[in-house]
């Protein structure tokens, strides 16, 4: 990943909250997970799935839509996610929500965060539910 | 009757002066949008409605026509107790007249570059200049590094020290043609058109929507757009 890409995901450079509401901070979260790219984007759709989410994948993105039937259509939860990749060993995980309830979003985060950023332990294997990964790389 | 409101509209503003009555608020419309319009990608309809979503943001602390830094603050971050190495330099970049404080016209003009349409040349001379901390006409590796550390902080993430240097080294490799430790503008402008995710905070979506946003009332508009 290029600096400039992660300096551009800067929060303070985000001049959309100008027209929003709620501080970027709230609508929007980042986390960094060593699982690899493919896994993380797996384990993002297993979950919202299961949590009633549909999903949209668009190119590096994650499109994820939750239909309230009780509620109207601006009601909606929409939360697009992207993962980028910092090195082989570690991804970045950005949430971001369009539209929809905060508290809702906030969950949401909660989940897919604890699910996904896990703490490096001193072997180089780590295993989650099944899944084993290898580094291949000298991570610190 | 639109017309017949248009024209009381203008007796009050010369009346009321008159009767002493000094209005210690910004003017309820612009006199001249299209002016505005025609030094930025704005419509006219836009550009009013940029004014309301300015006379919004420039009352929120003192009300004198002008967003001063915390004004400027509060709209972005809903706070005004936040410390940034980027909120005072693209305040700054807005502040084209060195007052402290932005006039409306500052206010379209850098908006302007922001909007989806706006050419990709202004983007990049813009991200230029805000990424240049010290205002030396090149990006030092230092700045690049400050700036990662800062955005790395403001979300809690954690990088080590080793992984950040290998991201500005790799960044520099790349960008830095000419060796000599520093990205001037026309490296930049390289780096950027090669990789335009690097100009994703320079667009803003909403602006192509602001006049659903920011309905400034039919009475006061004084153009129909073609």
């Amino acid at each position: 990943m290029n600096a400039f890409q992660l300096i551009a995901m800067s929060r303070s450079l985000d001049l959309s909250g100008l027209f929003e509401e709620e501080d970027a901070a709230e609508r929007k979260t980042r986390f960094t997970s060593v699982y690899p790219a493919k896994d993380i984007v797996h384990k993002i759709e297993e979950t919202v799935r299961a949590m009633g989410f549909q999903v949209q994948r668009k190119n590096s993105r994650l499109n994820l839509l939750h239909i309230d039937p009780k509620s109207k259509g601006d009601r909606h939860l929409s939360v697009a996610a992207e993962v980028f990749e910092v090195n082989p060993c570690l991804h970045v995980v950005e949430l971001r929500k369009s539209a929809g309830d905060i508290a809702q979003y906030r969950q949401l985060c909660i989940k897919l965060s604890s699910d996904l950023s896990l703490q490096k332990d001193d072997n180089m294997w780590r295993e989650k539910g099944g899944i084993t990964l290898p580094c291949p790389c000298p991570c610190p | 009757m639109v017309q017949c409101l248009e024209e009381i509209g203008h007796v009050l503003d010369h009346l009321l002066p008159c009767l002493g009555i000094k209005s210690f608020m910004q003017p309820r419309r612009l006199r001249n949008p299209e002016k505005v319009a025609n030094e930025t990608v704005f419509s006219v309809s836009e550009v009013e409605a940029l004014y309301e979503l300015f006379k919004r943001i420039s009352s929120t602390v003192i009300d004198d026509g002008l967003i001063n830094k915390e004004e400027f603050q509060l709209a972005l971050f809903k706070t005004n107790k936040k410390e940034s190495l980027f909120a005072d330099r693209v305040f700054d970049l807005f502040d084209t007249k060195h007052k402290n404080a932005l006039g409306f016209e500052e206010f379209a003009r850098a908006l302007s570059v922001f909007h989806p349409n706006a050419p990709i040349d202004e983007k990049i001379d813009f991200s230029f200049e805000l990424y240049d901390l010290k205002q030396q006409g090149f990006i030092e590796r230092q700045e690049v590094k400050s700036m990662v550390v800062a955005t790395l902080a403001e979300s809690g993430m954690n990088l080590s020290d080793d992984v950040i240097e290998n991201i500005i080294d790799k960044t520099f490799e790349e960008a830095d043609t000419k060796h000599d430790g520093k990205i001037d503008k026309e490296e930049w402008k390289t780096l950027a058109l090669r990789h335009p995710q690097l100009l994703k905070n320079m667009s803003l979506p909403y602006l192509r929507d602001i006049t659903t946003s920011f309905p400034s009332f039919v009475f006061y508009s004084q153009v129909e757009d073609a």
